[in-house]
């Protein structure tokens, strides 16, 4: 769980084995879906087009939820763990998931 | 209100957490009260801790959309259903199996025959748990530990104790594992799953290579005799791309001493187990960091007080089960018993009959046998203990044409998990897609002469449930894009087998549209017919081709088989149901 400080408290779990990300006891996020990823760290595509196979962890970076993903990129095949990807922000204590179709870029540490 | 900072926690930890609030035993008492109560009792910030310690019991919360749903297996030690007790779980499958969705193919109440041996229902309602618990119970059968982090229903081979080809019944040592370890305290709260297989016969029906711990039968010769016993192997497991065999500890014990030797290990595991990360906490984890010599010394040192004697001389060349090569791959068919009557396997396509069948099957049970039924690791039934003078007759029943004892090879061969159907962590559809596979095979492509067996095996996800890194085909669950539009997808693994030397599934073509995978079959079984050496097995024929080769086999295709799952049906609330999006998910059943 990540508790965060302040007035609001945010529950995020990954749940079912790695297969769903919860966000205050529902679940928001769910594995199986296609990605798209400006991620040069994980392969060589300008675009990697990821299968979301599993969720590692889950945190947040001030109100965005980013995961950590097992996933599998299917333009090249290479597969391994992602950096911090964004999936979707809370907004007065209601959870808004990014369009799924929209590129996702890992957080730069 | 967020703050600026970055917080960071790595969750699967949260089920520790909650395993150390409640677990176990005292899990029935809450859940008892919750279905007295009402789903809606279930506190919502309370749920996921509860859904996950129910497993313990049996419960398993079906996926997103199915709310207030439960997959509930019953957990029958070696696949042996007693007596009467068939007719049970036909009688509950009937009576509590059934929700808001119609499978196309199995209609409205089914039992799922598992490959660990056990019974599988949906669609069990909370309110109903209590009745179905008693009626369980009064009739010997129990859901205890059949899920959760702890002794899970022991496998082997069905036929123990039966067996003409058997080197030692192991089922009054099963049936002394399960006594023991099931409600046991300090064995109910593991790292993780604990799977145990033990195995008396020589055919390595009891798949302990692929289990946490596993008992294969042995000689030793103890003071001037050869005595019949067990080797003890540690760490198998096929889930989470992370497949391995479990590993030769050189320890050998008497079958008086298998308790000793198993909660020896079991405690081992428990007390060195990884409980920080959930994702590496499988004891064959712990067998490749300590290898399995360290194993053995701390089993010696810490966990039993007597003696280890190293291993025995074992039996694993004579393993038949699950090779790809020669005859007894399975128990299907008609097999003589060592008392003079026989055990008839009959073939399950992907493990799932109706219950109306199952009554069907139980009183063809008592009429032909004892009534005694048992549950193969490859989703099959057995009727045991028939007679030959009445066997001809039973061969001849009409339930027998659907469930064969002589099947299609593409229908003998099917296995399957259970999918987007209900299950949360696979990535496709799978039973019924599997069921459409088969019979589009079974009309369509013919097996090289000779060739009387062929494995397929279908698993959504990495989990493996369908154990498809030891088929001839695996195919698990993938995406892919599909002019332009993602598609649910399988990657092709070819040659896995057990027996006495081994091997997973090499992953050859990867993200298979699902619509092009029976072309891929029929096009690699053309070029195995074309291209094998005389008698040369599948399996065999996969070993001397590299992985280029083999994926210039399986050549992807189009052809008249249509699928009519390939869109996202992890996005629907059921598959199969008219209005299947998440948003016409129906609500929660209603309390009673």
């Amino acid at each position: 769980m990540a508790a965060q400080p302040g007035s609001v408290t945010t529950r995020l779990r990954v749940l079912d084995d790695g297969a769903w990300i919860s966000v205050d006891d529902h679940r928001e996020v769910r594995v199986s879906e296609l990605w798209r990823l400006d991620a040069p760290d994980f392969c060589g595509c300008d675009l990697a087009d990821l299968v979301v196979e599993n969720f590692q962890e889950v945190g947040v970076d001030g109100s965005r939820v980013e995961v950590r993903v097992y996933g599998q990129c299917i333009e090249c095949g290479a597969s391994g763990i992602t950096g911090w990807l964004p999936v979707g922000r809370v907004r007065a204590d209601e959870f808004v998931e990014l369009d799924r179709s929209c590129v996702r870029r890992e957080r730069r540490e | 209100m967020w703050s600026e900072g970055v917080y960071r926690d790595t969750m699967p930890t949260d089920v520790e957490n909650w395993k150390s609030e409640v677990y176990g035993n005292e899990i029935r008492d809450h859940l008892f009260r919750f279905a007295e109560e009402g789903f809606d009792s279930i506190p919502d910030d309370e749920r996921d801790a509860w859904f996950e310690r129910f497993k313990w019991w049996g419960l398993y919360h079906q996926r997103n959309g199915q709310e207030g749903y439960f997959m509930m297996r019953i957990g029958t030690p070696n696949g042996v259903l007693e007596p009467g007790q068939l007719r049970v779980v036909g009688e509950i499958a009937d009576e509590y199996a059934r929700g808001p969705g119609t499978n196309p193919i199995f209609g409205d109440a089914y039992a799922d025959f598992t490959t660990r041996q056990s019974i599988q229902l949906h669609w069990i309602e909370l309110s109903d748990v209590p009745a179905i618990f008693e009626k369980l119970e009064a009739n010997g059968l129990s859901t205890q530990q059949a899920c959760g982090d702890s002794w899970r229903n022991i496998v082997g081979n069905p036929v123990a104790g039966k067996d003409g080809q058997e080197v030692i019944d192991a089922w009054p040592v099963i049936r002394e594992l399960n006594e023991t370890f099931k409600g046991d305290d300090d064995h109910s709260n593991l790292p993780r799953k604990w799977k145990v297989s033990v195995t008396g016969s020589a055919d390595g029906s009891g798949q302990g290579d692929i289990n946490d711990l596993a008992f294969e039968p042995a000689y030793k010769e103890v003071e001037g005799e050869d005595v019949v016993g067990f080797n003890v192997r540690v760490g198998g497991g096929l889930a989470r791309n992370e497949p391995r065999f479990a590993r030769d500890i050189d320890v050998w014990v008497p079958p008086e001493r298998v308790s000793d030797v198993a909660g020896g290990l079991s405690a081992l595991f428990r007390d060195n187990g990884d409980r920080e990360d959930r994702y590496n906490a499988r004891i064959k984890f712990l067998v490749d960091e300590w290898g399995p010599e360290q194993v053995r010394e701390t089993l010696q040192a810490e966990y039993v007080d007597f003696e280890l004697e190293t291993a025995g001389r074992d039996v694993r060349e004579e393993y038949t089960y699950n090779t790809g090569e020669g005859e007894r791959n399975d128990l299907v068919g008609v097999h003589d018993q060592k008392d003079g009557t026989n055990f008839v396997g009959l073939n399950v396509l992907v493990g799932r009959m109706g219950a109306a069948d199952v009554l069907d099957l139980a009183d063809l049970a008592d009429e032909y046998g004892s009534g005694e039924v048992r549950l193969s690791q490859r989703q099959n039934v057995i009727v045991t203990d028939v007679p030959d003078d009445v066997l001809d007759d039973f061969l001849a029943e009409p339930l027998l044409e659907h469930y064969s004892p002589d099947p299609s090879p593409f229908m003998r061969g099917s296995v399957a998990c259970t999918g987007t159907e209900f299950c949360s962590l696979s990535i496709v559809e799978t039973k019924n897609r599997q069921v459409r596979f088969a019979r589009w095979l079974k009309e369509n492509v013919e097996l090289p002469e000779g060739v009387e067996e062929f494995h397929i095996h279908l698993s959504g996800c990495t989990a493996s449930c369908a154990q498809p890194q030891i088929a001839d085909v695996s195919l698990r669950g993938m995406k892919t894009r599909k002019d332009g539009e993602p598609v649910e997808a399988l990657d092709v693994g070819l040659g896995g087998g057990l027996g006495d030397d081994p091997g997973f599934a090499r992953w050859v073509t990867q993200r298979v549209p699902a619509d092009e995978i029976p072309g891929a079959i029929a096009n690699l079984i053309g070029s195995f017919a074309a291209e094998r050496e005389e008698g040369e097995s599948f399996r065999a024929f996969v070993a001397r081709h590299d992985d280029e080769e083999l994926d210039a086999f399986v050549d992807p295709e189009e052809t008249d088989y249509e699928d009519p799952m390939m869109h996202n049906t992890k996005r629907t609330w059921y598959p199969y149901a008219e209005d299947d999006g998440l948003d016409d998910a129906p609500p929660a059943p209603a309390d009673d």
